[in-house]
């Protein structure tokens, strides 16, 4: 080949498909980018600068998403702690007594309550099943706690019940990707990866959105309840391991030292840059400050996850267990990273799908193992932000994808030991603490068995709005352009529950 | 026309205008065979409007041309208009009886609509006996000047303030003014301060009720004029009372104002008055049910989201409060951009507020004066927990004069020095938890009245002090880690 045809070869390459579509993507990617910065931090002339003026000034573009970033309104909230209860606990066990479900225990389930109904696994005519545990009203605000969390009680007047949730969905991990992405089905932003996206983080050197998972398994739904779908992936939550090393492949690899790491990322970010400055793809904004930092987290990470450092009274009285994964090491964790400003912890434990098929699963055996795990740990978390003043600008949510029906679930019709219960979508309870949330509150009230709303009624999307609320954000406008429409998480309903704000 | 008759013009209008006065009491009732007359106001008032400034205009012109008769056309112009506007203001005053228009606006188009037809009669008088052309001038001046501003006032009244001035172009607005909104009706600048029944209720009865219950008259014994006397109110024994706290349904007030517009006991009486807006009924409603009484202040009350949303559409969406009322420049940016390069994270509260929160933890950039006074006035929050900060810190926080929350905690502050943030007027949130402050220090906290939140836990503070700390600051939070 001449060295004319190689010339005309080149030029012909250069003309193809993908060339036009990368110089055009970069056009593309410039307005993306505006959108991800958004109103931006402190630096330019006024007050919510954004990325669009910072190009057309050739101001500094800051190249990190994760810095501090102007809400709509005063944020109450600047951080949460979502303690999920993963397989959904049972209210009646919990929070919402009904006398007369004692009462009616062991009775058929008269077929108006059942007609157009549907449960996951209840077919035919279930039995009603009384509380399995014993009720008292606690505190100035008098709210019913039940024996199986025996230190919570101690606590209820800094909390808001919430006791008509409900939610569209009865199956697990529907219902998980429900309640966090405001979607049952893959694909959307979790809440986490919001907060992260309109308030970026107070900590540079920390992941702003930290996932601690304990208890047998992961949530059904698996990582996209914390994923950062259609926006960048800076946002998606960092998954952190209390026992061994804290975020999976932060260590050095054998044989090569930090000054080596850090050398090598540099050139890497060096290359990724020169990229960025060709394409102007946002995610290689988002590669290269994931790059910077792991390298810084490598430092600041296990510092801030090293419970033991934390005095012996304060490891007793969340009840930590050194070396172990746990809920209480979770806990504890949980104010540690609050305290260091990341802005949204997302606890997930396990266990409490009480279905009654076997011990595991009994509300009478596994279920009070649930609660003895979490008790007092959830409990040491409340009091510990309070004293420290943290309460004030955290917000704490207790609660599962969904509730429990006060039927008797049995699925094998059999003569079966262990007592359980279905799946409920129209009504379970949850709670709230902090940053704004009244407090010693009740809202929303059930029927005579806990088996229909009566008032207050609180839908999945409202409780989003809400939680979005007090991080300083009209959840209708807090919104990201995708495949032609603007996404939020509320999608097109939500309402923030006033009610329940002090 | 000879001077003669023009008195006698003059005297016959009078005369009307007097009948029209003594026998259409505006506090009463239209007759009926007086009703259809009324609802024509609107129709006859433009004559003598048009019959007027056609005279004026022929008046000007003919001065122009240095005339000094009135000429015939001129006359009859003032003739017509003259008598064209004693029937308009005896339409206009029936339609008062009516009801259904807002006072202050009514009183001065009614007063215009009197001196109009006797300003045309006296004009008159003055071009035929033509005393001096001052007075003549002067008299043409009165006339039209009634004429635009009656006519304006009674625009306002059918078609609402901004009705004629909303559309005008952006440079003619400094001009015609800056008409009233939806927001004025209810002034809710002082939420803290100023009660639900004053700036919700009050204006809502003024416009709908009180021309009838109160202001003077008490038809039916009902007067809704004061707080008072609405509290004094006593219903007849078949009735439910006029309020009744936390049940609008159990409510004469509101009972009587969701009735059927047909239904005889209905209120405002139909079709004399407008009923209330539905805003207005909804507002009302949630007054009652929430038995915020008189006294309450508006931001203690809670409001349902269809509140929330009314407000909202009433262009009161954003009630903020204490600091976040501060109305301040934009701060000086390149000091926020200084301040940063020091480690110190500096950002805005929220958007389109001009508050910033400042945190870090090297406190040596706040003394830093040539810098950070140029943004003192904008910080409302300084955290510098876990930090190097020390008495002198907090020394030179007390140049911040709109500080609402300080953190300190897990610092080497002693509280030696807390006394120089005695003048932080929104001072309300004080953490102090994990410093070696003790009760010395809590002494300078006691007269500190705006504090709501107090953090001591891991302090050197006793008991005791904290005691004297909760009797001192009765409504604040101390919190000791108990």
């Amino acid at each position: 080949m001449s060295i004319q045809d190689e010339a005309r070869l080149r030029w012909a390459h250069l003309q193809t498909r993908r060339h036009f579509l990368k110089s055009f993507s970069a056009g593309v990617g410039s307005i993306a980018l505006s959108s991800i910065l958004g109103p931006g931090p402190v630096m330019g002339a006024s007050s919510g600068t954004d990325a669009l003026d910072a190009f057309a000034t050739g101001a500094p573009l800051g190249n990190d998403p994760l810095l501090p970033k102007t809400p709509h309104f005063p944020a109450k909230a600047k951080h949460v702690i979502f303690l999920h209860m993963a397989g959904a606990p049972s209210q009646h066990e919990l929070f919402d007594y009904k006398p007369l479900l004692q009462r009616l225990d062991g009775q058929q389930t008269p077929p108006s309550l059942l007609e157009g109904k549907r449960f996951a696994f209840i077919r035919g005519i279930p039995k009603l099943l009384g509380p399995q545990a014993t009720f008292k009203q606690y505190g100035e605000s008098g709210a019913w706690v039940s024996n199986h969390l025996p230190n919570f009680s101690r606590v209820v007047d800094d909390v808001t019940f919430l006791k008509a949730m409900h939610t569209d969905e009865f199956n697990h991990a529907p219902a998980q990707l429900f309640m966090y992405t405001g979607s049952p089905r893959l694909g959307r932003p979790s809440l986490g990866s919001w907060a992260l996206y309109g308030l970026g983080s107070e900590n540079q050197n920390l992941p702003g959105f930290v996932v601690l998972i304990s208890g047998a398994a992961a949530p059904s739904a698996g990582a996209s309840v914390y994923g950062s779908g259609f926006l960048p992936t800076v946002y998606q939550g960092v998954q952190c391991r209390s026992d061994g090393d804290p975020v999976l492949f932060l260590s050095d690899p054998d044989g090569v030292s930090r000054d080596m790491r850090q050398r090598s990322i540099e050139a890497i970010n060096e290359i990724n840059r020169q990229q960025y400055e060709e394409t102007q793809d946002p995610e290689i904004l988002t590669r290269i400050s994931q790059y910077e930092l792991a390298f810084r987290m490598q430092m600041s990470v296990p510092e801030a996850m090293d419970i033991h450092t934390e005095p012996e009274a304060i490891q007793t009285e969340y009840g930590v267990e050194p070396g172990k994964v746990s809920f209480a090491n979770n806990c504890l964790l949980a104010r540690r990273l609050v305290e260091r400003g990341v802005r949204f912890v997302q606890l997930f434990h396990w266990g409490w799908d009480s279905h009654g098929a076997g011990e595991s699963e009994a509300l009478t055996h596994g279920f009070v193992e649930r609660c003895k795990e979490t008790d007092q740990a959830m409990t040491a978390l409340l009091s510990d932000l309070k004293r420290r003043g943290l309460l004030d600008e955290t917000l704490v949510i207790w609660g599962g994808e969904f509730g429990r029906t006060p039927m008797l679930e049995n699925r094998t019709g059999q003569d079966n030991p262990f007592v359980g219960r279905d799946h409920q979508s129209d009504v379970y309870t949850m709670w709230m603490a902090g940053a704004g949330v009244k407090r010693g509150f009740t809202y929303g009230e059930t029927d005579e068995i806990g088996y229909q709303p009566v008032s207050g009624r609180v839908h999945v999307h409202d409780l989003q709005a809400t939680i979005l609320h007090q991080l300083g954000f009209d959840h209708e406008r807090l919104t990201f352009p995708f495949q032609g429409r603007d996404f939020r998480l509320t999608d097109v309903s939500g309402r923030v529950v006033n009610e329940i704000l002090a | 026309m000879t001077t003669r008759s023009a008195l006698w013009n003059a005297a016959a209008t009078s005369a009307a205008m007097l009948l029209i006065l003594l026998f259409v009491d505006p506090a009463g009732r239209a007759p009926e065979w007086a009703r259809f007359m009324a609802r024509q106001h609107p129709a006859i008032v433009h004559l003598p409007i048009g019959f007027l400034l056609f005279g004026g205009l022929l008046a000007a012109f003919r001065r122009w041309q240095k005339e000094d008769q009135p000429g015939r056309v001129e006359q009859a112009a003032l003739v017509l208009g003259g008598w064209g506007g004693v029937a308009a203001a005896a339409a206009g005053s029936w339609l008062i009886q009516m009801g259904g228009y807002p006072t202050d606006a009514l009183f001065w188009h009614r007063v215009l609509g009197f001196v109009i037809p006797l300003a045309a009669a006296s004009t008159l008088l003055a071009s035929v006996s033509a005393p001096t052309r001052g007075l003549r001038g002067a008299s043409w001046t009165l006339l039209v000047g009634s004429l635009i501003v009656g006519g304006h006032l009674g625009g306002e009244m059918t078609h609402g303030k901004a009705f004629a001035a909303e559309y005008a172009p952006g440079m003619l607005k400094p001009l015609v003014g800056d008409w009233p909104t939806l927001e004025t009706r209810f002034d809710l600048s002082q939420p803290e301060t100023s009660s639900v029944y004053e700036v919700i209720v009050v204006p809502i009865l003024r416009t709908s009720c009180t021309s009838c219950h109160g202001e003077g008259r008490t038809k039916g014994g009902l007067d809704l004029a004061t707080a008072d006397a609405i509290a004094a109110h006593e219903t007849d024994t078949e009735d439910d009372p006029l309020i009744t706290w936390g049940d609008a349904q159990s409510s004469l007030l509101i009972q009587r104002i969701v009735l059927p517009i047909e239904h005889p006991r209905a209120m405002p009486p139909y079709p004399d008055a407008k009923p209330l807006s539905h805003a207005d009924v909804e507002l009302l409603r949630w007054w009652v049910d929430s038995g915020a009484g008189f006294e309450k202040p508006f931001s203690a009350v809670a409001r349902p989201e269809a509140i929330e949303h009314l407000l909202e559409l009433h262009g009161l969406g954003d009630i903020l409060t204490g600091v976040f009322a501060l109305d301040l420049p934009q701060p000086d940016s390149s000091a926020i951009a200084e301040i940063n390069e020091w480690g110190v994270t500096i950002s805005y509260v929220a958007a389109d507020m001009q508050l910033l929160e400042w945190s870090g933890s090297d406190s040596s950039p706040l003394h830093e004066m040539a810098v950070t006074d140029r943004i003192k006035e904008h910080v409302v929050s300084v955290d510098l927990s876990g930090g190097n900060a020390s008495d002198a810190d907090v020394t030179r926080l007390g140049d911040f004069p709109h500080l609402a929350s300080v953190d300190l905690s897990r610092t080497a502050v002693t509280g030696s020095t807390l006394a120089h943030l005695a003048g932080l007027e929104y001072l309300t949130r004080l953490n102090l938890y994990g410093t070696r402050v003790d009760d010395a220090a809590l002494e300078h906290l006691a007269n500190f009245s705006a504090l709501e939140s107090v953090y001591l836990w891991q302090t050197n503070v006793t008991d005791e002090g904290v005691a004297r700390l909760r009797d001192a600051l009765p409504n604040a939070v101390i919190n000791t880690g108990e």
